[in-house]
């Protein structure tokens, strides 16, 4: 088996009729933390959304292949059954849809998929109480509707609760660290390096470092206009955080 | 026969002196105006087509015994509350099935029990004249009551110290178990809370077999100082059976109003939820949700009356509807002249789960006073995009998402229901009835 979980090539995606990813090949080996980082409209966004399988994004070429299998010709659930997470950028307010009733109808449908038994309400308690713990985050989010009136903290941290819970193959940041102070941001790192295996690959899209000082990720790539432009070390983030993103520009026109 | 003929054809022969005045008087509007028809700016989504040609015939106070009570309440999965109950059969009052608490100043009886004694404080109410060309099921509701709820709660708990949920609980029970003719069971209700009281009131329907019924229930409310009243409605109606409901309500100086509505079946249901505000500080929390399904119509008719400043009202309605069914939400809202520092806000929202189903939602605001803060907004669409895509990209598939979305929709409405066993029956009959829907 390749030591690859995600293997994209020359991937084209276009959102209403407009092309924003150009060409786009990124490999994340198992274990691996990549960080994506770039401009705004660069398309960091799009590429995470695509690979969730959100409506409205069309895969124009290119392929994207997940532990070995055609990931783009999965449906959004079946991706996730087979482990891909995304943590939203924005996660939405469901009222009426209790938080612990919601993740275990998620971890039950996954687990059926899989042809595992379903978790009863006490096991499936048990879990998530193992879970809140070596996250070091109390279970008040537990009795909400989900996110409805959560601060952006909590939403984040909701987010990182559920991938602890679900614990996929490859997880999807989609800038997780925007609108949070730096308690917010300490926690939510927390919750992802506590989560790092071997088995597990990172896909971290963020606009800026500070999230990479704690989350210190293997390699840094640098979208822009639709495609990786630069990658690196974590070195390359630093650089980024100091002289932004126009030498890359003139690095490629040269 | 027309419907009106064929209704009038079960009234009583003879009733108690205190009825009989009232009840001359309104044979007489209703020989006028009859029965309201769609020419009538209130009834005009609502045609009263499915329910003539029906004989109705006098209803029998039918016999039910305790265990077939227990039974079929236990079908109806209707959790035992702890409290008192007030059971009526085909709108007869049922001794047998009733039990009414200790409570300090509660006084509970069946209209049929006062006999010639009716007190002066609910004689008002029964005396009360519905006149208008569009009010007919009211003035026939005078003129065919069998039955019906004398419920007086006296002041003097502390409202600081007392919780809604902690209110002393009353159950009124409607059982409906028709013969094999069509029956039209009449109820009119009068309750009174006084100054400083709290209570909830849980009003309940529950059909027997698969005969038709038109069931009248009028109930008149009074709030006093100071009290809180909260009141779940929950019909829980055979396909065959109607239901033509009217709440009068007023509310008293910085009382406490919260209703909660949840209808699911029936052939026609039609709600009339008239609140007056008439003291300072006064607030009504008016809500409901409905979900018909088949040929079922359901339609809301809610008025509320700012008469006094600094009152709050709020009216939220959710509806899902599906197959061929019809739903109907009318929200008004009338400020009168010095009504200042009014609260009032109203909101419907709909899911429309077929092309064949319908919903006219029309809010009215009528306002005659300058510092007012009135909020409306009406929606009619389907579920909304990216809940369904953060359900599904954790797994869930699309049919369960939108089922959850669906049954969350309505669920939040419910989840203000203070009394808790209360609220969990009405989620579970709302999540059992959405359960197989096609959303």
């Amino acid at each position: 088996m390749s030591d690859n979980i995600l293997e994209i090539n020359d991937l084209h995606a276009s959102v209403e009729g407009k092309q924003i990813l150009k060409g786009l090949s990124l490999t994340v080996k198992h274990g691996e933390v990549a960080a994506i980082m770039g401009p705004n409209g660069a398309g960091k966004s799009t590429l995470a959304n695509v690979l969730a399988g959100r409506p409205g994004y069309t895969v124009d070429s290119g392929s994207v292949s997940y532990l070995g299998q055609n990931l783009l010709e999965l449906e959004t659930e079946e991706r996730a059954c087979a482990g891909v997470f995304l943590a939203f950028q924005y996660p939405v307010e469901i009222p009426g849809v209790n938080n612990t009733y919601f993740l275990r109808a998620a971890l039950n449908a996954q687990r059926r998929a899989r042809g595992e038994e379903e978790l009863d309400s006490m096991a499936f308690l048990k879990l998530v109480r193992a879970r809140l713990k070596a996250l070091h985050i109390t279970d008040d989010l537990l009795h909400r509707a989900v996110n409805e009136g959560f601060s952006g903290g909590e939403k984040k941290r909701n987010e990182v609760f559920q991938m602890a819970v679900l614990e996929p193959r490859l997880a999807i940041l989609d800038e997780t660290d925007s609108g949070l102070d730096i308690d917010a941001l300490k926690i939510v790192a927390d919750g992802v390096n506590e989560l790092r295996s071997n088995e597990r690959g990172f896909v971290v899209v963020t606009h800026y470092q500070r999230l990479l000082d704690h989350i210190v990720p293997d390699t840094v790539h640098v979208l822009m206009d639709g495609r990786i432009a630069k990658s690196g070390s974590s070195d390359l983030a630093l650089r980024l955080e100091k002289e932004g993103y126009a030498w890359i520009q003139e690095e490629l026109a040269a | 026969m027309s419907l009106v003929d064929s209704l009038l054809s079960t009234a009583p022969e003879t009733s108690a002196g205190w009825w009989q005045q009232s009840r001359d008087a309104h044979r007489a509007i209703v020989d006028q105006h009859g029965l309201p028809d769609r020419r009538q700016e209130n009834w005009k989504y609502t045609a009263l087509r499915s329910l003539e040609g029906h004989q109705f015939q006098p209803v029998e106070p039918g016999l039910l015994q305790p265990e077939d009570l227990a039974q079929l309440l236990e079908t109806h999965r209707v959790p035992p509350l702890a409290g008192s109950r007030m059971t009526f059969v085909n709108g007869h009052f049922a001794a047998s099935l009733s039990h009414v608490d200790e409570v300090v100043g509660l006084r509970v009886s069946a209209l049929s029990q006062l006999g010639e004694a009716v007190p002066s404080s609910a004689s008002a109410a029964l005396g009360a004249e519905f006149s208008r060309p569009d009010e007919g099921f009211a003035a026939l509701n005078t003129l065919l009551a069998s039955d019906g709820v004398l419920l007086e709660l006296a002041g003097g708990n502390e409202p600081e110290s007392q919780q809604v949920a902690e209110a002393p609980v009353v159950e009124l029970l409607f059982v409906d178990v028709p013969g094999a003719a069509p029956s039209a069971p009449t109820i009119r209700n009068v309750i009174k809370i006084g100054a400083g009281a709290s209570l909830a009131l849980v009003e309940r329907y529950v059909s027997a077999g698969d005969g038709v019924a038109l069931i009248n229930s009028l109930s008149q409310l009074e709030l006093g100082e100071n009290c809180r009243l909260s009141h779940v409605r929950l019909p829980q109606l055979g396909e065959a059976r109607s239901l033509i409901s009217r709440l009068d309500v007023r509310l008293g100086e910085a009382s406490d109003y919260r209703c909660y509505g949840l209808d699911l079946s029936g052939t026609l249901v039609r709600h009339d939820l008239n609140v007056a505000l008439i003291g300072e500080g006064a607030q009504a929390s008016l809500n409901g949700v409905y979900a018909p399904r088949g040929q079922t119509h359901i339609d809301n008719h809610v008025a509320v009356d700012h008469q006094v400043r600094d009152a709050i009202s709020s009216q939220t309605f959710k509806g899902v509807l599906s197959g061929r069914s019809r739903g109907v939400f009318n929200g008004k809202v009338v400020v009168q002249e010095g009504a200042d520092g009014t609260d009032a806000s109203q909101s419907n929202a709909n899911l429309l789960l077929s092309a064949d189903a319908e919903i006219d939602t029309k809010p009215e605001l009528e306002i005659y006073a300058d510092d007012v803060k009135c909020a409306h907004g009406t929606t009619v669409g389907a579920l909304s995009g990216d809940q369904l895509f953060y359900l599904t990209a954790r797994g869930i598939p699309e049919s369960e998402a939108r089922r959850m979305l669906t049954i969350g929709f309505c669920r939040e409405v419910l989840e203000g229901i203070p009394v808790e066993t209360v609220r969990d029956h009405a989620i579970s009959l709302l999540t059992d009835h959405l359960q197989d829907i096609d959303a």
